[in-house]
C-alpha cells in the first residue's frame, strides 16, 4: 500500500491516487519535480533562519543593530512624507504595489531575505507577495473595446507612485472609504477612477489561485462554501498583503478592485495569522450585518461577504474619513459601539495603530512568518534598553545544535558564576570590528599598579655555570678545524700492508715447498678426544649423518679438520653415509670433499653412502628432517628414492642413524643443528667438525654434553691424525701453519708494543 | 687435462683475489663479479634442481590425486610471493610471508628455549655438584673453580651491560661502586672473548691461505 501524499501547500494528508490536493487544488505530482521552482500560485518553501542569528559574529550583528536603526528612521521619515503627500494624490492600491515594481525592473524577488535584512531597510511589499500573478500570466477576456486601457493594468502600472493612504484609524482609505462612500454616494461613476479590470469582472486569470476562486465567487451563494480557498483561510496571494508604510490619511480612495467578487474567505481564522484573526474578533459586529441599500452592481457585496472584512468596515464607520470611503465598503453597517482598539505600539508597520492585538501575539506572528533576527526589524521604536550588541548569548537563544556543542564550563554553574573580566568596549571599525577588549581604553586608564621589576642578571648556580662553559667549551671545539691526515701515513699504512702480506706469503710458501713437518703436533684436546672415541664407539655398517654446512672460502680448513676423522670411521666401521647439507654450496661442497679425501676407500654413490643434496627451510627444515627424513628428502640429488638405497634403509627418524656428524664454518648453523635435532636423536653421538672461527661458540655446548665430540681447525685435525697414526692434509699445512701464527704473534705484540709506545709520547706531548 | 683447467682457474682466481693486496683494483672486481654470479647461478640451479623439481614437479606428475590436491597450498603460497614484485600487489604476499615467519619463529624460539637456555643454565650449576665430579672421576675443587669462573664471568658481563646509574652529588653519573668493579671484570671477560674469537678467525684465514699455497703448489707441481 501506497503512503498517502503530503500536499506540500497546504500541509494535509491525499491519497496517492490522487493527482490534485484536495484540499487545495494544486497537483501533487508536479511538486515533487518543482523543488527548486517557485511557479505562481505556489507557496515558496519558507527557510528558517532565525536560529542563526544568536551565533552570528559580533560585527554583523552590530552591523544589523544599526540597519535596524536606520530602518525605523527611514521608516519615520516615509511615513511623515506619505502624509504630508496622500492628501492631494491619488495614490493605487497596495495590491499593485509589486506590479509597479515589476515595471520598474526592480527584481526584489531575487534580493535574499539575509541580504534585505543586511540592507537595513523595512519589510518590502515584495516580500508578501510571492503569489501574486504576473502581468503576462493574466489573460483579459471579454473586455469591452471602450472599457480598454491603454496599457494592460489601465495606466495604474504607469502611475508615479502606488502608496496607500490611511485615515485616522490606521485602515487605508480604500477600506474605510468603501463603506462611507457606500452609504453617501451609492452610486459613484464609473469614470471617476482609474480604469481596471477588476472593476468589469472580466478579470480572469487563468494560472494561480485566481483562476479557481474568482469564478465561483462570481456566482451568488447563500451561504459560504467550504471552498477549497476558504478551508485554507485567504488566497495567499492576498493573505500575504504588503506590508505598506505611512499614515491615515483622508485622500480619496481608489476603490480598484471589486471585493465583492473575491472570494475572501467566510472564516480566515483558519489560515489567517494570529494578528488577522484576532483583527476580525475585535472589530466583528456584535450581531448580524444588515442589507445595505442602494448598492452599485459593481461594487454589491455578496452576502457572504468574510466576517472580518465587514468588521472592518464597520470599525472604520468611527473615523472621520467617512465620505472618502470605497463603494465597495458601503453596505457595511456603522458599529459605533466598536471599541476603539488600544494602541500597539509594537504593530507592524503596515498596519500602525489598527490590530487590537497585544505584543506577545505579535511576537507570535512574527516568529511563525519571518525569521527572527527579521522580526527585530519591525519596531518602529527603538529600543534603549541595556542589552548591548555585545551581550552573551543566553542559552535560551541558542539553537539545540549549538546549546550541544558549548563547553562544560559554561553550563555548570560555578563557571557561570565566575567573575569575568572586563571586555571594554567594542571596536567599531577596522580589523577588529566586532573585538572588545583588544586595545586599551586610553592611555592611563588602565591598572595603575606599577609592574614587578625584574633583573636582567642571570641567576645561575656554579654548577649551571660550570655546565655552561663546559658546553661552550664543547662547542668550541666543534668548531675548531681539525688537521687532514697527512699522506705520509696512508703511505706508511699501506706499505705496512703489503710489509706483512709479503712476509706472509713468503714464509708460507718457503714452508711449504721445503715439506717441513718439524712442528711438534698439538696436544689432543678434551673434545677432539672424546670425538675419536665417539667414533671408535660406533658399530661397523652403522648409518651415519654427515652435514655439509659450511662455504667454500674455508673449505679448505674444515676439509683438512674433518679428512682426518671421517678417513679414520671409514677405515674402521665403513658405515652407511648420508650426506646432507643446509647450505646452497653443501652438496657441492661434500662431493668434492668425498672425492678429495676419502678417495682412497672407493666409496661409491648411492651404494656406500647418498648425497641427499640440499635441505631447505633452515632451522624448521631441520626440525622436519629429524623428525620424518623420508618426507623431508624424498628423493637424492639424482632424482632417485633414498630410502631405497642401503645408506638409506631402515631409518625413519634422525635418531635411527647410528651418529651425526656436523662440518660447518659457522657457530650459527651449528647451533641449529644442536637445538632442532639434538633432543631427538636419543642420546646417539652429535659430533662437529667446525672452523677454528667457530669452535669457542661451539664450546660451551660440548661441556654441557649437548655435543659429544668436537674437533676445531687445523689444530684439531692435526691432533686426529696424531691420535689416529694417519697421515692427512693437517699434517701438511701444521708446520706452515705453525710457524706463520708464531711469526704472526710476534708481528701483533711488536706492533702493540708499538702503539703503546706511540701512545705514551703523544700523550706526553699533550701533557707537555 | 680435467686437473689442469680447474687448477689453472683457480690460480687464475686465487691471484687475482690476492691483488687486492695493492688496494681495490679491476681484477679483484672481476673475480668478485665472478664469484657472486657462479654463486648466484649454482644457487638457482640447486633450488630448482634439487627443490622444485622434486618436490613439486614431480609429485604433479606422479603421486596421487590427494597429494596433488595437497600441493596446491604450496604452489598458491610459492605464487604470492612472487607478488612482491610489484609494490601494488605486494599485499598479497603476507599470507605466505607470515606462514614463513611464524614457522621459522616458532622453531627457532622452541628451540633457543628447550636446546641452549634450558640445558646451558643446568651445566653452569653442575660444575658445583662436587659428588657428581667425584663419581666421574674429576677433581671437584678444580670443578668448583671453573664453575667459579664461569659463573663470575657470565655475571660480570651481565653487568657490563647494565647501563643504569644514579647521579653523584657533584653531579657526575656514575654506577654504583660494587657494579662499576664487577663490570670492569666483565669487560676483561668481554675482551678475552673478543680474542679468542679473533684468533680463531686469524686461524681459520691463515688456514685457507695455507690450502690455498698448497693448491697452487700442486698445480705448479703438475709441470
Amino acid at each position: 500500500m501506497m503512503a498517502e501524499i503530503q500536499c506540500r501547500n497546504c500541509g494535509k494528508l491525499n491519497p496517492p491516487e490522487l493527482l490534485k490536493c484536495q484540499f487545495c487544488q494544486l497537483p501533487l505530482a508536479a511538486m515533487d519535480d518543482e523543488d527548486e521552482t517557485i511557479r505562481p500560485g505556489q507557496v515558496p518553501t519558507r527557510k528558517v533562519t532565525a536560529e542563526l542569528e544568536p551565533i552570528l559574529p559580533q560585527w554583523l550583528r552590530e552591523a544589523r543593530e544599526k540597519s535596524r536603526k536606520a530602518a525605523e528612521e527611514e521608516a519615520a521619515r516615509q511615513a511623515a512624507e506619505a502624509e504630508h503627500a496622500a492628501a492631494n494624490r491619488e495614490a493605487p492600491p497596495d495590491l499593485l504595489a509589486g506590479l509597479e515594481a515589476q515595471t520598474r525592473g526592480e527584481d526584489i524577488d531575487e534580493v535574499p531575505d539575509w541580504l534585505a535584512g543586511m540592507q537595513g531597510g523595512p519589510p518590502r511589499a515584495s516580500e508578501r507577495m510571492e503569489t501574486y500573478p504576473r502581468r503576462q500570466e493574466i489573460r483579459w477576456e471579454e473586455e469591452p473595446a471602450e472599457a480598454q486601457p491603454e496599457d494592460e493594468m489601465g495606466g495604474l502600472v504607469s502611475s508615479p507612485q502606488s502608496e496607500v493612504t490611511f485615515d485616522e484609524s490606521g485602515l487605508p482609505s480604500w477600506i474605510t472609504g468603501g463603506a462611507a462612500e457606500k452609504e453617501d454616494a451609492p452610486a459613484p461613476a464609473r469614470d471617476e477612477r482609474p480604469i481596471s479590470p477588476f472593476d468589469t469582472g472580466s478579470f480572469r486569470p487563468n494560472t494561480g489561485e485566481l483562476a479557481e476562486f474568482l469564478p465561483e465567487e462570481a456566482a451568488p451563494s447563500p451561504a459560504p462554501a467550504p471552498t477549497a480557498a476558504s478551508e485554507g483561510g485567504l488566497p495567499d496571494w492576498l493573505s500575504k498583503l504588503p506590508p505598506v508604510s505611512g499614515e491615515p490619511a483622508s485622500g480619496t480612495p481608489p476603490a480598484l478592485v471589486d471585493t465583492g467578487s473575491l472570494d475572501l474567505g467566510p472564516k480566515p481564522a483558519e489560515g489567517l495569522p494570529d494578528w488577522m484573526a484576532n483583527l476580525d474578533a475585535a472589530f466583528a459586529p456584535p450581531g448580524p450585518e444588515p442589507e445595505a441599500p442602494g448598492k452599485s452592481d459593481a461594487f454589491d457585496l455578496p452576502a457572504d461577504l468574510p466576517d472580518w472584512m465587514k468588521s472592518t468596515g464597520s470599525a472604520s464607520e468611527s473615523k472621520p474619513a467617512e465620505e472618502d470611503r470605497g463603494a465597495f465598503l458601503s453596505p457595511l453597517p456603522p458599529s459605533e459601539e466598536t471599541p476603539q482598539p488600544p494602541p500597539i505600539s509594537s504593530s507592524p508597520a503596515f498596519f500602525p495603530g489598527m490590530e487590537p492585538v497585544s505584543e506577545e501575539e505579535v511576537g507570535e506572528l512574527f516568529a511563525a512568518e519571518l525569521p527572527d533576527w527579521l522580526s527585530n526589524v519591525a519596531p518602529a521604536e527603538p529600543k534603549h534598553e541595556p542589552q548591548a550588541a555585545d551581550a552573551p548569548i543566553s542559552p535560551g537563544d541558542l539553537p539545540s545544535w549549538v546549546q550541544a556543542m558549548r563547553p562544560v564550563e559554561s553550563v555548570l554553574p560555578e563557571a557561570q558564576a565566575a567573575p569575568t573580566t572586563p571586555a571594554g568596549p567594542a571596536e567599531q571599525q577596522g580589523p577588529l570590528a566586532g573585538l572588545s577588549g583588544i586595545l586599551p581604553i586610553v592611555p592611563g586608564v588602565g591598572p595603575s599598579k606599577r609592574p614587578t621589576s625584574h633583573s636582567n642578571m642571570l641567576q645561575a648556580s656554579e654548577d649551571q655555570q660550570s655546565n655552561a662553559a663546559l658546553l661552550e667549551k664543547l662547542l668550541a671545539s666543534e668548531t675548531e678545524p681539525k688537521p687532514l691526515t697527512s699522506s705520509s701515513v696512508v703511505f706508511s699504512q699501506r706499505v705496512l700492508r703489503w710489509t706483512i702480506s709479503i712476509i706472509l706469503l713468503l714464509l708460507v710458501t718457503i714452508i711449504s715447498l721445503s715439506g717441513s713437518q718439524v712442528t711438534p703436533l698439538p696436544i689432543l684436546p678434551g673434545e677432539t678426544f672424546a670425538a675419536i672415541n665417539a667414533v671408535n664407539g660406533l658399530s661397523n655398517d652403522a648409518p651415519i649423518l654427515i652435514v655439509f654446512d659450511y662455504e667454500p672460502s674455508l673449505s679448505g680448513e674444515v676439509e683438512a679438520a674433518a679428512a682426518s676423522l671421517i678417513d679414520n670411521l671409514i677405515l674402521v666401521h665403513h658405515p652407511r653415509l648420508t650426506l646432507l647439507s643446509t647450505s646452497l654450496n653443501g652438496p657441492a661442497l661434500a662431493e668434492h670433499f668425498m672425492a678429495a679425501t676419502q678417495s682412497q676407500h672407493a666409496y661409491l654413490p648411492g651404494t656406500n653412502y647418498v648425497n641427499l643434496g640440499y635441505l631447505p627451510g633452515g632451522a624448521a627444515g631441520v626440525l622436519g628432517f629429524a623428525e620424518a627424513p623420508r618426507v623431508m628428502m624424498p628423493r637424492t640429488l639424482n632424482g632417485t628414492s633414498v630410502w631405497a638405497l642401503p645408506p638409506g634403509l631402515d631409518i625413519k627418524t634422525i635418531a635411527d642413524y647410528a651418529a651425526v656428524i656436523v662440518l660447518t664454518d659457522q657457530a650459527e648453523s651449528a647451533r641449529v643443528w644442536i637445538e632442532q635435532a639434538g633432543p631427538l636423536m636419543n642420546g646417539r653421538p652429535m659430533l662437529m667438525v667446525t672452523s677454528a672461527q667457530a669452535g669457542p661458540m661451539i664450546q660451551p655446548y660440548v661441556l654441557s654434553g649437548q655435543v659429544t665430540g668436537m674437533v676445531s681447525g687445523l689444530a684439531g685435525g692435526a691432533s686426529v691424525e696424531q691420535a689416529a697414526v694417519r697421515p692427512g692434509p693437517s699434517r701438511r699445512y701444521w708446520d706452515a701453519f705453525g710457524l706463520t701464527m708464531l711469526i704472526v704473534v710476534l708481528m701483533i705484540f711488536i706492533g702493540s708494543a708499538w702503539n703503546l709506545v706511540v701512545g705514551i709520547q703523544a700523550r706526553a706531548r699533550g701533557e707537555a | 687435462m680435467q686437473q689442469l683447467v680447474p687448477a689453472f682457474i683457480g690460480f687464475i682466481l686465487t691471484v687475482m683475489v690476492l691483488s687486492y693486496l695493492i688496494g681495490d683494483n679491476p681484477l679483484f672486481r672481476l673475480a668478485i663479479y665472478i664469484f657472486v654470479g657462479a654463486a648466484a647461478g649454482y644457487a638457482v640451479s640447486v633450488i630448482a634442481h634439487q627443490v622444485i623439481w622434486p618436490n613439486l614437479i614431480v609429485p604433479l606428475a606422479t603421486a596421487s590425486m590427494t597429494e596433488r590436491a595437497l600441493l596446491i597450498v604450496p604452489i598458491l603460497l610459492g605464487l604470492l610471493l612472487f607478488t612482491r614484485i610489484s609494490p601494488q600487489l605486494a599485499r598479497l604476499s603476507s599470507p605466505a610471508m607470515g606462514y614463513l615467519t611464524g614457522v621459522a619463529a616458532a622453531a627457532a624460539v622452541g628451540g633457543a628455549v628447550l636446546g641452549t637456555l634450558a640445558p646451558q643454565v643446568t651445566a653452569s650449576a653442575q660444575p658445583f655438584d662436587m659428588a657428581d665430579a667425584a663419581a666421574r672421576g674429576l677433581n671437584p675443587l678444580g670443578q668448583v673453580a671453573v664453575g667459579a669462573i664461569m659463573l663470575t664471568a657470565t655475571i660480570t658481563t651481565l653487568v657490563y651491560f647494565n647501563f643504569g646509574a644514579r647521579r653523584a652529588a657533584d653531579g657526575s653519573v656514575r654506577r654504583n661502586g660494587l657494579l662499576e668493579l664487577a663490570a670492569r671484570v666483565g669487560q676483561l671477560f668481554i675482551a678475552i672473548t673478543f680474542g679468542v674469537l679473533f684468533a680463531g678467525v686469524y686461524a681459520a684465514a691463515l688456514t685457507a691461505l695455507i690450502e690455498r699455497v698448497h693448491a697452487l703448489l700442486d698445480l705448479f707441481g703438475l709441470f
